[in-house]
Parts: C-alpha cells; structure tokens; sequence
C-alpha cells in the first residue's frame, strides 16, 4: 500500500472513530424540565422564622449509655394529619471517639395496615437548619416555619405519602445534648444509621409498625445529601447488619478540602450568603476535630462574638443575625489549615459505595454550588460506585425538593424498584469497563 | 457537566485523533534525533503513567512524588542494563514471542489508562475509545512502525505543556508552596510493599521494553537529557497539584474531579483539553505496539540512517495481533493492577533468562513463561494479584527459575559443544 494510501486510511479510522464515540456516548444525564411549579416560587430552602421550645422530652439527665440503636425513649407528636403516625424518638448513637451519646428523632410511618413484610424505611437526613438543640426535626415538626415544619412538608409527609416509614435524625446535639454534627461526615453518618436500627424493629413505643428490614435506605438533601452518603460509606464497618438498597442524594452539600478556593470564598469583602453555614462549620469542626482546629484559628473576633448565638437560633433567623457583617469580617483569612484539614476528614467521597445512589442536582442552586457536585458525581464513578446522576437545568434549591419526587426519573420510583430487586442505573460512563450494565439515558 | 457538550467533546477527540495521523505522516524524511529523543521522553513517561495510581489512592505527598521520580529511572536503568541482550537478529522465537506478551501487556494499560480518563472526563463510552485509540495507533505503527510512533510521540511531549501550565496555574493562583513540604491534608502513606512491587515491576518492564531498546540503540535515550526532561515534566505537573491540593494528592476524590468535572465551563476548553488527553494516550499506545512490531522489524540501522536490509513484512502483522489482544483483555475490565503483575512476571522471564548473555537462553524464556503462568494462577486463587509482597516474591522466583533453566541450558550446549571438539567430530 502507496503512503499516500496508508494516510488516507489512517484518516478515514480517526474521523470513523469520532463519530463513534459520538453515536455511542452514553445518554444525557440533563432533564428537559422547566422549574418545578411547586416550588418555583419557594423562598429559600431555609425559610424559618421560628425557633420552637425545647420540651421536656430532650432532658437526659436518666440518660445510661447503651448500644448504638437501642431506643430508649419516644412519645407521639399530637396532631399529627391524618394517615400518618408521628413520633419523636430518642436512641442511642455514639460520637467520633466511639462514646455512646443520646441522639434524637422524628419518627412518620403510615397510619394503615402494613404491605406484606412490613413498610420500606428510609432514613431522612435533613438540610441545613443549625446546630442547637432547637433545631432539629423533632421539635415541631408540624408547626409553621420552624426548621423541622420546612423539611417535613417538602419531604417526610410526601414519603410517608408513598407508602414509607421515614425516621429522621435530628443529628447530634441538635435535640438531645451532643456535639454539633454540621457537615461532619462521620458523624452524622452515626446518627442517620442508628435512627435505622432505632425503629427497624416493631415496638409499641413507636406503634408497632412493622418495618421490613429487606427494604432500607437513606435520602437526603442538602446537608443531608451529604449525610446520607457519609451514612452510606460508613455503613458496612458502623451498621454492617443494614442491608441498605440506595440513597437518594438530593443537592449534597459538599465542600472540597481545597484551601483556595475556601480562600476565595473567604476573602470575599460583599458577600453574605455563606455567613450561616460557615459558622455551623466553624462550632462542629472546631468541636469534633480539637486536634486539628480551635474556633480562635477559624473565626475572627467578630465572628467569635456571634458563637453564642447557634445555641439557640436556627434556620432563617440564625442566618439573618449573622449577615449584618461580610463574611469577610467573620473569618480569619487566610483559612487556618486545620480547618481544610478538618473538611478532608469530614467529607466523604473517597470510598466505593457499597449501595447505588441517585444524585438529583438543579443548575440554578444558589445555596449548593453545583460544580461540587459535578465533582464529588465524577469521584463516584470513578471509585465504582453504581451512580444514577439527574440534573435539572432550571432548578434551584428549593424546587429541587418537588422536582426529584414529581418529574420522571423520580426518586422514589428510583428507590421503589431497588427494593423491588431491580439492578440500579448507572450513567457513569467509566463503569462500562468490565460490566454488563448499559447506561440509562434520563430523555 | 455544567452543560450538555457531548458534541464538542467528540469534535475534540475526533481532532486529537486526527492530529495524530497527520503527526505520523507530515514527513517522509526519518526521524530528527530531538524527534527521537522526545519520542523516548514519552516511552519512559509510559512508566510514570503505570505507576501514579499506586500512590495517589492512598494519598500522594512530596515523599511519594520522590518515589515516583526513583521509580521511573529504574524504567531507564532497567532498561540499560537489559542492553546485554543479543541483538535482535538473534533473538530467539520464545523471547520475541514473550516479549511480544510483554509489549501486548503494557499497550493494554496504556489503553485501560486512556479508555478510562477520557470517558472520565469526557462522558463518552470507555469501551469505544480504547477501540479507536488501539485501531488508529495500530494503523499508524504497523504502517510506520517507530517513525510514526517517534513522531507521534514528540508531538504529545510538545502537548504536555498544557497539562503543566495548568497544573502550575492552579497551584500558584489557588495553592501555597509551603504546603508541598508541610502537607495541610492527613495521609495514610502508600504501604511500602505496594511501593517496592512496583519499583520491581518498572525494572523489569523496562528492561524488557523493546521500545526503550530501540531508543538506547538508536542513542536517544541519553540518560541525563532524557531523565532531566522526564522528571522535570512530572515534578512541575505533580507539584503545581500539590500545591493546590495541599500537599496531599487523593485520586479519585471529589476535590481532584473538581477541574476536570467542570471542563465545560468555557466554551471550547472540553475539546482543547481532550483532543490533547487523545494525542498523549494514542503516542502512549502507539510506542507500546511499537515496541512489538520493532520485534520483527527493528528499524534503529535505517532510523539511525544507515541502510537497514533487515525489514520483514510480518512486523504489521504481529502489530495488529498485539493490539487486538489488548484490546480483548482491556475490555474484559481485569484493571490494571493485575496486569502489571502478570507482565512484569512475564518481563522478568526475559530479563533473567538474558542475564548472562548466554547464547541460547530461549528455554529459560519458556521456563520463565510457564512458571509465570503458574505464579499468576496462583496469585488469583489466593487473591493477591495485586502490587505487594505476593508479587514481589513471584517476580523473584520466576526470576530464579528462568536464571536457572537458561543457564543451565546453556551449559548443556556449552558441554555439547566441547565433547564435538574434543572428539573432533
């Protein structure tokens, strides 16, 4: 064969071969959707004006440890609607140093007679709403603009809804006294999984419902996204028993160990839009991770005048407190290196997960930052995680709530057929190597 | 993943490809020595490709980057001190045909490497791209052998630029220096066996490589210039990511996917960026077939321009065999660890068995290869056919069991010779 001859079917392969790997690259994984109506006119996620009392119930002074899960207390939530049970429960957890800690939680299941089997059970891991013992989900789960109220209507009565039990952590230390658990991995992973192992068995504490144990998951959003992935890469040495089928991921909070670009965001001199949670970072990183860092290296003395106020404020109004400053002037800058530190131990990402997710993101979320999770998705796929990843090119953070759940692929079909023993999707198109999967396109 | 780019991304891989051809082809004339010498540039970055892994997924620091720099020289000094093999036109069928295994071996990392980053990053089928690369660098070589290869290579070494400015742009303009010494990320370090098995196993693939050979023969593999460009390129790269990531290289990890998950920010950089990744993996593959059709053609007389009445028509051939086997093997999704167990076993059989220079080491190389197969059946069914103690200890016996089988075959030719003599038969 002529050279010229050689060149021109060398040619003919490359061009061939491009257009191979056009026609054959895997589906999109963007959902021609408009923005969900339910929520498009959503104020922001953390819509809560109240900050609701602390009963009796959170007083642990009868407290005796135990082992991780065991309930060991709950009283019914009155006036819960109709068709659904509501609970507030208080179990068993442990903190990083393996100390047993009392955690507490909501607790909804159906008010109907059972499947057979008993009813799936996932456990919801909650979003952004503080740190204090205030804060959590167990509260005032059915009262108005309260921090639990803003995650139960967008999420645990529509599950409940579907025909779920869904018990939900507080996280430690936002019910019960505990250490503060915002955005700690680990450590939230303890609650969220404990909370499983709190109602996964028929007591009448919680009203004997029968809970079948081969249909477990987690789901979360927000914060919570980020929890339950922690849950679910702490799960085979922490709750090894729990035959977790997935986890629905919902806009993750997660925050790369990258100290410039939290340099960055640090330095900003107008910004005020991360003030709350890098307060909550700064109480939990500094309380879990002493060795690494102390609230004196992360926050300035500005900052560290507005500490006291996490104790007892939560969600909307906690954040307007700490906005009257830039963020600028509540942290020191550059970022002391422990507090990156503390983010690489914190936040998962590194672990295969033994159980497939669903991560939903909106590329207008102003409150995640979505080229995180683009990252911490690439991350999944590449430690071979079964990864199913939606993105919805119009929503923002709240109308992602009802997007997930009401538009095709939705996750609660998602989670209903991996319950039903259907093999999850994957759209990681680095897991084609070696497998018989094929990905699933979202249009 | 900011936007859906999948045609601009093809657009891109479709040019990389395409700039490869056009690279293998834009003269007619040899290959200059710069040429030469940047091509064995890529053949010992091969190494640096191979053995990365091992450290970033436990964490890579500036003490795992100086391993890494130790272990791609040893690519280089396995492959000098190899260079008492017999010449090529000596080389007896089982050692070309091992040795053959042994470049099938490190064309499929190469492609396993590349199928895997470009559908990482690019969200295209791994399977289809490490088809397409295995089949354009297959044309080009079996077409060219170590002129397309060489100039193919010295384009991709040009390329790598991109990768540099980047890595340093990141690291000066998000990172700190001082992190590089003082890590600001807690690290488990790389387990020393993992360590040692791979120093082990980049020995003898390079001692092993036909492609490194040739470079040597050719003089293009002048060590200080070579070595100085080869760790020069991966200390700027590597140190440019530890500063930015402070001082601790996890990968994969969300914060490493950070810039590559978000490529399609700007327009057009997704397709710069992997029509460069298609270039760099195809000059990767395409010097690893060359190394095996440089089996059957040994082209270093005519690239050294002096007349070469030793070219075979079979050299195409055994290209194209060897890169469909890689393919086959590539996409049966082993991974690559194991494979560079069982190639560097199967490179340590030829190694060995040449170690004295002895004149018939060819049943050396087939005791080596058998014993080789054995060790790797062994290795799967205890599970640890992985970089560790378990393959260190098989190199070293295969090592012993080719040593010895060649050597000893060699004496019984050496004591049959002698008898004729004496006998004056």
């Amino acid at each position: 064969m002529s050279r010229m001859a050689k060149f021109f079917v060398a040619v003919a392969c490359a061009v061939l071969g491009g257009l191979l790997v056009f026609v054959t690259a895997p589906g999109t994984t963007l959902v021609d959707a408009p923005i969900s109506p339910e929520g498009s006119d959503s104020s922001e996620t953390i819509d809560t004006k109240v900050t609701p009392e602390l009963s009796s119930f959170y007083n642990v002074t009868s407290w005796e440890p135990g082992a991780p899960g065991t309930l060991v207390k709950a009283e019914p939530i009155e006036g819960a609607p109709t068709g659904v049970k509501l609970y507030r429960i208080m179990y068993q957890s442990t903190d990083l140093q393996g100390r047993a800690i009392p955690v507490t939680g909501l607790y909804a299941a159906p008010d109907a007679p059972a499947p057979e089997g008993g009813f799936p059970l996932v456990s919801f891991a909650h979003g952004t709403t503080g740190v204090g013992q205030v804060c959590g989900m167990s509260q005032s789960p059915l009262q108005e603009d309260t921090p639990a109220n803003s995650n139960y209507v967008p999420h645990i009565e529509p599950l409940v809804q579907a025909g779920w039990a869904v018990v939900a952590s507080d996280y430690s230390g936002m019910g019960a006294p505990g250490p503060s658990s915002y955005l700690v991995g680990p450590l939230e992973a303890r609650g969220v999984l404990d909370a499983i192992r709190a109602v996964e068995n028929s007591s009448p504490m919680i009203g004997d419902v029968p809970i079948d144990q081969s249909k477990l998951g987690v789901y979360g959003k927000s914060q919570g996204g980020e929890a339950a992935m922690s849950a679910l890469q702490l799960a085979p040495d922490y709750a090894s028993e729990l035959d977790l089928a997935g986890g629905v991921i919902l806009a993750p909070g997660f925050t790369p160990p990258l100290a410039g670009i939290l340099d960055a965001v640090a330095s900003n001199p107008t910004s005020t839009s991360q003030n709350m949670f890098v307060m909550l970072l700064a109480q939990s990183y500094a309380e879990n991770y002493p060795e690494l860092v102390s609230l004196d290296d992360i926050l300035s003395p500005t900052g560290l005048e507005k500490v006291s106020l996490l104790e007892s404020n939560c969600g909307h109004g906690l954040a307007e407190k700490v906005s009257d400053v830039p963020l600028s002037e509540l942290i020191n800058y550059p970022v002391a290196p422990g507090f990156v530190t503390a983010f690489g131990e914190a936040m998962p990402g590194r672990v295969k997960l033994e159980s497939p997710i669903m991560v939903v993101q909106g590329l207008k979320d102003k409150t995640i930052i979505p080229q995180f999770t683009h990252a911490q998705v690439m991350s999944q796929c590449a430690v071979g995680t079964t990864t199913f990843y939606v993105r919805y090119p119009e929503d923002d953070h709240p109308s992602l709530n009802y997007q997930a759940r009401l538009h095709n692929p939705s996750v609660i079909d998602w989670m209903n057929a991996r319950w039903a023993g259907e093999p999850a999707p994957s759209n990681c198109a680095n897991q084609l190597l070696g497998t018989l999967n094929t990905t699933t396109a979202v249009n | 993943m900011n936007r859906e780019s999948i045609l601009e991304i093809c657009l891109g891989i479709t040019a990389g490809l395409l700039i490869v051809v056009i690279a293998a082809f834009r003269s007619s004339k040899l290959p200059s020595k710069p040429v030469l010498r940047r091509s064995a540039m890529i053949a010992l970055l091969t190494y640096a490709v191979i053995a990365v892994p091992v450290f970033t997924i436990n964490g890579m620091t500036v003490v795992g980057l100086i391993a890494l720099l130790v272990v791609v020289v040893l690519a280089l000094v396995g492959s000098r001190l190899a260079g008492s093999y017999a010449s090529s036109a000596q080389e007896e069928p089982a050692t070309r045909y091992v040795r053959a295994l042994v470049g099938t071996g490190l064309a499929t990392v190469l492609l396993i490497a590349g199928g895997q980053t470009l559908a990482l990053v690019g969200r295209v089928d791994p399977r289809i791209m490490i088809l397409v690369i295995a089949v354009v660098a297959a044309v080009l070589v079996a077409g060219q052998g170590l002129v397309a290869s060489s100039r193919i290579s010295s384009l991709s070494m040009w390329l790598l630029v991109v990768p540099i400015l980047i890595a340093l742009a990141l690291g000066f303009m998000l990172g700190s220096a001082p992190v590089v010494i003082s890590p600001i990320r807690l690290v488990d370090s790389t387990p020393i066996a993992a360590i040692l098995a791979i120093a082990v196993a980049v020995f003898v693939l390079g001692g092993a490589d036909r492609s490194l050979e040739a470079f040597n023969k050719l003089g293009a593999l002048t060590p200080v210039r070579v070595i100085a460009w080869v760790l020069g390129v991966i200390l700027l790269v590597v140190v440019g990511l530890l500063m930015f990531f402070g001082g601790v290289m996890f990968a994969p990890s969300m914060e490493f996917f950070v810039v590559p998950a978000n490529i399609d920010a700007l327009p057009g950089l997704a397709g710069i960026l992997l029509a460069i990744l298609t270039v760099i993996f195809s000059a990767l593959v395409a010097n690893a077939l060359a190394g095996i059709g440089a089996l059957w053609n040994p082209q270093e007389a005519q690239l050294a321009g002096e007349d070469d009445s030793q070219t075979t028509t079979s050299a195409p051939r055994f290209v194209a065999i060897g890169a469909a086997i890689a393919v086959v093997v590539a996409l049966l999704g082993v991974g690559s660890e194991p494979l560079i167990v069982v190639t560097s076993l199967l490179a340590v059989a030829t190694v060995a068995a040449h170690i004295d220079g002895t004149a018939s080491p060819g049943r050396g190389v087939i005791a080596g290869a058998i014993a080789s197969a054995v060790a790797a059946a062994i290795l799967i069914a205890t599970q640890q056919l992985v970089l560790g103690w378990a393959s260190i200890v098989a190199t070293v016996i295969v090592a012993l069991i080719a040593f010895g089988v060649g050597r000893s075959a060699s004496s019984e030719s050496s004591q049959g010779v002698a008898s004729k003599v004496h006998t004056g038969s």
